[in-house]
């Protein structure tokens, strides 16, 4: 899940805490095997390993309904989503931090285009040869959603799942109290900038901490344009957003990021609370801080 | 191009929503409830009086039932997916009951049926304690009960054993259930003689009876979508013991009394059921939930049949109205019954099996009640109130198998208070 995980939950007693730790564990390793793009056996491999043959790959409800939310991500971002545009990680190396050349660039970028993807409920096929697909963009997300759902589902009352930092709380502490999460300073790993009073939903932070690299003085973000392949130049360093579920609130927060450029006010009519942290620190947006 | 972010809003909890596993199961229907209930609930219930017109010479109080109950009730959870119930009820009735039916020629020469009412106005008081159990598991609950009743004159005590299993996503719920009872019968003034004399004050009441019943059901119910729930359910039971009304007695035109040999014309008997009762009941329900009015119609239908001949049939319709923390709730409700095979409002001649009876109960008749609830939640706090008015009749002009002249029209209301913590 690329980060800590933790369960936090109030059960009647000890055993069906360890059952219910074990199903969540479960549905966890379960989502991962399924979807990581690292492993050959997941069904994200199997569908980027078929790429331009002519045979579309078996979806199952689950995946369907996964490139269904792709799909929307992609309309609903005018194509600055693009599930698959993380074929540009290929020449985009950011642990090296070394640019990439306009021509490796210019080479990539006929396999950054979502609308190459092609899917029924039967099955899914990728238009042209070497283009991948994968669920990165909102897949924790989505695991702490149903981590949560499933606890919940088990009768749990007060609890809070964090996957990596995508945050869902089942009810406040029994006595009514909130759960406190510390939003990350975007400059001082580790460190907390602002504390939210989160009592049910979800939060979810994106930033352009996660993955970057300076060069020439020049701070470069792992979020890029699908359209140039270009890293894009962010209005804010940081987007926190609550939401009903850990989805839409970490679609929010990707969003923002990847619109913040062309239009920074774009989430504010969202009607979601919210919190930008632009390149000077300064805070702004409707959550309210403990 | 980009969207606007309220449309997107829209867009991605759509999606969202429609993905496997991010709806939480209905937790409620398999988790043993989080917080505990007292409920209080008064009910006052009174019979309209018997109609002059079709009260005999007689006489006797024309005044008939009124009872008040208060009910209280305290329910929640135990520990590790356990819930408990406890129940208190006290009834207090007071009125005159009808007691028999005698024909009588009126003006025109016809025959009529008038009432004939117990003679003095009886004061009764009832307890009753109940207790509950359940035990939830994650696609079951199994559940018992345990009842006492007690007033001066009858005493029960009785037990249930249910099991509720949900399948299908939970979307589908099959009930079974099992019930038996204990019931012992000592008649007020029986076998309590007139001064000194060797005269009973009541001759036909007898001192001690008993009754047992066993029932079983079993039900299914199943939403179909999100709109729709579906269900019926059967039940079974018997009743064995002794049935009769011993307050109530019937009236024999012409009687052949054993002791003296002789007919006697215008005799009163006992009342005399059978001592075994079979019944069984056919339930079906529709639920519809109509969103853009935010209420919901309930529809049920009933069948309902007992080998001593009563069969009925009742329609329910009831518009559950919804109006942010109010919920107001018309209903209306169709009866009609057939009269049990030994019914008659009064004899000609003996019958041969022995049995008499000339409760209204046993009788033809139709029955329209109309109801409207109301509940206000505020907080921790339910508010309820309700009041029904319940006419009943029979198109039957027979004399001895048309409507009963003790037939009763009633209303109710009552108020209540849930409070949750």
């Amino acid at each position: 899940m690329g980060g800590p995980c933790e369960f936090k939950l109030y059960c009647a007693s000890s055993q069906s805490a360890a059952a219910i730790f074990d199903e969540l564990e479960s549905e966890v390793r379960r989502l991962e095997a399924k979807y990581s793009r690292y492993l050959s056996s997941s069904i994200v491999s199997k569908i980027n390993s078929q790429s331009g043959s002519c045979c579309p790959v078996d979806l199952d409800t689950e995946t369907f309904g996964l490139l269904q939310y792709a799909d929307q991500m992609f309309i609903q971002s005018g194509g600055m989503f693009d599930a698959s545009s993380g074929v540009l990680r290929r020449v985009w190396n950011f642990k090296e931090g070394r640019l990439p050349s306009s021509s490796a660039i210019e080479a990539i970028l006929p396999l950054v285009n979502w609308n190459n993807v092609s899917f029924t409920q039967q099955g899914v096929s990728l238009k042209v040869s070497g283009m991948e697909v994968d669920f990165g963009g909102f897949g924790k997300e989505y695991a702490t959603d149903l981590c949560a759902v499933r606890a919940e589902s088990q009768g749990i009352k007060h609890g809070l799942v964090n996957l990596g930092g995508d945050i869902r709380a089942i009810g406040p502490h029994p006595d009514g109290k909130p759960w406190q999460v510390g939003i990350q300073h975007p400059r001082r790993m580790g460190e907390p900038i602002a504390t939210v009073a989160l009592y049910q939903g979800a939060l979810a932070t994106s930033g352009d901490y996660e993955r970057y690299m300076v060069v020439d003085g020049v701070r470069y973000s792992h979020l890029l344009n699908p359209k140039t392949g270009q890293p894009l130049e962010l209005a804010y360093c940081s987007a926190s957003v609550i939401a009903e579920t850990c989805l839409v609130a970490g679609s929010f927060t990707t969003l923002t990021l990847l619109l913040s450029s062309e239009d920074p006010s774009w989430l504010s009519s969202s009607g979601l609370p919210y919190l930008l942290i632009d390149q000077s620190m300064q805070l702004s947006g409707s959550i309210t801080l403990v | 191009m980009k969207k606007e972010a309220n449309i997107t809003l829209g867009a991605l909890t759509c999606a969202a929503m429609s993905l496997p596993g991010m709806v939480v199961q209905d937790a409620q229907a398999e988790a043993a409830p989080d917080k505990h209930t007292a409920s209080y609930r008064y009910t006052s219930y009174a019979e309209a009086d018997q109609q002059e017109h079709a009260l005999s010479s007689l006489g006797g109080p024309i005044a008939r039932y009124e009872i008040s109950v208060h009910q209280f009730l305290v329910s929640g959870p135990l520990v590790a997916n356990k819930a408990y119930s406890i129940g208190i009820g006290t009834e207090s009735m007071s009125g005159a009951s009808p007691m028999f039916v005698q024909p009588v020629v009126d003006e025109n020469g016809d025959v009529k049926p008038v009432q004939v009412m117990s003679g003095a106005s009886i004061e009764e008081q009832r307890t009753d304690v109940s207790l509950g159990f359940e035990l939830y598991e994650s696609t079951s609950k199994f559940g018992f009960g345990f009842g006492v009743s007690t007033e001066n004159d009858y005493n029960s005590v009785s037990g249930t054993i249910n099991h509720t299993s949900w399948f299908n996503d939970k979307n589908t719920t099959f009930d079974l259930s099992t019930g038996v009872s204990f019931d012992t019968i000592e008649p007020t003034d029986a076998g309590v003689y007139i001064g000194d004399s060797n005269e009973l004050l009541y001759p036909l009441r007898p001192l001690e009876e008993e009754k047992q019943s066993l029932s079983a059901s079993m039900g299914l119910s199943h939403v179909v979508n999100r709109t729709l729930l579906l269900g019926g359910s059967v039940n079974y039971a018997v009743y064995n013991g002794f049935m009769s009304d011993p307050y109530k007695q019937a009236y024999i035109a012409y009687h052949y009394d054993e002791e003296s040999g002789q007919y006697v014309e215008g005799a009163v008997v006992a009342d005399s059921r059978p001592d075994v009762r079979k019944q069984a009941a056919l339930n079906l329900q529709a639920r519809w939930f109509i969103a853009k009015a935010n209420a919901a119609l309930h529809s049920d239908y009933r069948f309902f049949s007992t080998d001593w001949g009563t069969n009925s049939h009742t329609v329910n319709l009831a518009w559950y109205q919804n109006f942010g923390n109010f919920q107001v709730v018309p209903r209306v409700r169709f009866y009609h019954q057939t009269a049990a095979n030994f019914y008659r409002n009064y004899y000609l001649v003996d019958r041969a099996d022995g049995y008499y009876s000339s409760d209204y109960r046993l009788s033809e008749f139709h029955a329209l009640s109309f109801r409207l609830r109301g509940q206000y939640t505020f907080g921790a706090f339910n508010f309820h109130a309700s009041y029904e008015n319940y006419i009943s009749g029979s198109n039957n002009s027979d004399p001895q198998l048309g409507e009963n002249p003790g037939l009763v029209d009633f209303s109710f209301f009552s108020l209540g208070a849930d409070y949750r913590w």
